[in-house]
């Protein structure tokens, strides 16, 4: 806002009264919003009332617009002293020294108010002097803008490490490959042996991609369900079901939500493998209470990391109990072969009712809701493209502590693995050259 | 040369995850940063709508309480002054206020039976309860996330990644005890009102 006589950019002034108002720094005068003249005049009423009946005197040249809106100014005389007020915002624009014969003018409350017009002034030269000085300082800084020039150098350096390195061991394989032969023909070990080569690499970059979603979990606070915003949101509750008691499919236990996995042995002897023949989750919806409200979740897609875990195969001594073979023949899965009984793994894990689960998601808006429901009405946790959803029936911490000892295990795992599989190929297949 | 060659191995595995969890820690600063903005911004949503169900609840009230129009006003005027601020300083100063002058409303209500039992002004009253909770509700989370933040930045070996990037901590949302006063101040100094 300007000042209506030089156009200087009026400062704000805190006040023990008002959040602020704003004054004019070359002392031409100060700016009330719409009611703040009541907070720093005695009576209050009769200012009203003397306002209200005073005419608007007719301008000798043409007013400026109300610097907080815009609008029209009139000029008023109330009890001798000119001020301007705005039709449309009701704010006033006080000339020097008008506020203080306002105050001194309108006495007579219970308890007095004095104002110190010349210290307003004076503190708007001081503010206006000192840029850094005129905004108060936020109590919360904007949103960081992070300085990367440390963080690129020191990953330039790395990358140029690497690059330095890699060429080093490449050129150290091209000479071992140039003065070495193979010690005996490749065999299945040795097969096995390039197999761990890789995948000690893939489990040292499957440990840092557990180490993001462990610290994902670690960076979200637990919502309130009352207070769920949209985005990615983090809440823990006891579960019901939306709609009928589901049944765990190879147990009959009851459940809201429920995963299973049926595998076939396949082969025989030495090429004896477990085939997956059937998977799946249960699809129906649940709902999340806590202590302050009722939440959705639809649990489509969501990675289910549960406690109760059941598992159940036949073999030659004893066949699959009779739920479980019910539970085969609902999923479509035929338990007998034709001379004999298919030897089925049953898996099945799943979650209670009432059991206490955390959930990972992200919170919608629910386009079957009403518009103006309470927040946890409107929303519902579902999945994200770009998010990671997890619904588990173990705490937050359980579910931490587990993912940390996974991926110690495979960062330091992996490059083992990897190592020991290569000194393995080096020692027993490969010797040097003449 | 087997070991020269297994030495080598391991110092790409050295460096590769090095790099990669560099790059690991600044992504999770920069996500928690983001977080605390996004706290706050989420309590500015509530806060705003807590606003909006003010003049509702002033319109209720102004038919039954009309010789209490200097509290009325002082919501009003409270309102306008968040409305007006710029700065978050500004607006925790305003939102002081309006707490202020919407608590004083509702109590001096209690003296208004008729007011009590209108419907509207039950329905007003009970929206801006719930919007009152979910404000606390979203203050709380706020702190949780700002402390997340300053803890990771405070921890080793993000500390270091943190100073490189120029983060630093972040203050907790507390309410000036000065403003507090200040608001007080304010109510104490204004003339009483005659009694009707």
């Amino acid at each position: 806002m300007n000042c209506l006589q030089c156009q200087a950019t009026l400062v704000e002034i805190p006040t023990p009264e008002t959040p602020q108002i704003d004054v004019c720094p070359k002392g031409h005068g100060l700016w009330l919003d719409a009611g703040e003249i009541d907070f720093f005049v005695e009576n209050y009423r009769a200012l009203q009332a003397a306002t209200d009946g005073a005419t608007k005197a007719a301008a000798s040249t043409q007013l400026a617009p109300c610097p907080r809106c815009g609008g029209l100014l009139d000029a008023k005389t109330v009890s001798g002293v000119a001020l301007l007020t705005c039709s449309s915002c009701k704010g006033w624009w006080l000339p020097q020294g008008s506020f203080t014969r306002l105050n001194e003018t309108y006495r007579g409350g219970s308890a007095p108010i004095h104002v110190n017009e010349s210290s307003f002034y004076a503190r708007a030269v001081a503010r206006a002097s000192a840029p850094n000085r005129t905004q108060p300082r936020p109590v919360v800084p904007p949103a960081s803008t992070p300085r990367l020039e440390g963080l690129l150098f020191w990953l330039t350096f790395l990358g140029l490490s690497l690059v330095l390195v890699g060429f080093i061991v490449f050129q150290v394989a091209k000479r071992t490959a140039a003065t070495v032969h193979p010690s005996r023909a490749p065999d299945e070990f040795f097969f096995w042996l390039i197999l761990g080569v890789v995948g000690g690499v893939g489990l040292f970059v499957y440990g840092f991609m557990l180490n993001q979603k462990k610290r994902l979990i670690e960076s979200i606070p637990t919502s309130t369900v009352r207070s769920l915003a949209v985005g990615l949101v983090e809440v823990a509750g006891s579960v019901q079901p939306d709609g009928p008691i589901l049944r765990a499919p190879f147990s009959g236990a009851p459940s809201v939500v429920f995963s299973y996995k049926v595998e076939e042995r396949q082969g025989s002897g030495k090429n004896e493998r477990w085939e997956t023949i059937a998977h799946g989750t249960s699809d129906q919806p649940i709902f999340v209470r806590d202590d302050t409200g009722t939440v959705l979740v639809v649990p489509l897609d969501a990675e289910l990391i549960m406690k109760n875990i059941n598992t159940y195969q036949n073999d030659w001594l004893r066949s699959l109990p009779p739920e479980t073979i019910a539970g085969l023949t609902r999923l479509g899965i035929d338990a007998g072969g034709w001379l004999a009984h298919k030897t089925l793994r049953c898996h099945e894990s799943f979650i209670r009712t009432g059991e206490t689960v955390y959930v990972l998601g992200t919170a919608r808006e629910n386009p079957a809701a009403d518009a103006g429901g309470e927040n946890a009405e409107r929303l519902y946790i579902g999945s994200s493209r770009d998010e990671a959803f997890i619904i588990s029936d173990r705490s937050e911490k359980e579910l931490l502590s587990r993912l940390r000892w996974q991926v110690v295990a495979l960062l330091f795992g992996g490059p083992a693995l990897t190592v020991a599989s290569l000194m393995a190929i080096l020692t027993w297949y490969i010797k040097p050259g003449p | 040369m087997n070991s020269m060659l297994i030495v080598g191995i391991l110092a790409l595995f050295l460096i590769v995850g090095i790099a990669a969890y560099l790059v690991g820690i600044y992504n999770t600063l920069v996500r928690l940063a983001n977080n605390v903005s996004k706290a706050w911004s989420n309590i500015d949503v509530v806060l705003k709508q807590r606003h909006d169900e003010l003049p509702k609840l002033v319109e209720v009230c102004n038919s039954y309480m009309a010789h209490e129009r200097d509290t009325l006003e002082a919501i009003t005027k409270a309102r306008a002054a968040y409305q007006n601020s710029t700065t978050i300083d500004d607006k925790a100063k305003a939102e002081n206020q309006v707490a202020g002058a919407l608590g004083r409303l509702l109590a001096v209500a209690e003296n208004y039976p008729d007011l009590k039992a209108n419907q509207e002004f039950l329905h007003v009253q009970e929206r801006i309860s719930a919007l009152e909770s979910t404000i606390a509700d979203r203050r709380e989370f706020y702190n949780d996330s700002v402390n997340l933040y300053n803890i990771r930045i405070a921890q080793i070996p993000d500390l270091l990644v943190a100073q490189q990037i120029g983060f630093t901590a972040k203050p907790l949302l507390e309410v000036p005890q000065g403003d507090r006063e200040d608001v007080k101040l304010a109510f104490a100094n204004r003339p009483q009102r005659p009694k009707a």
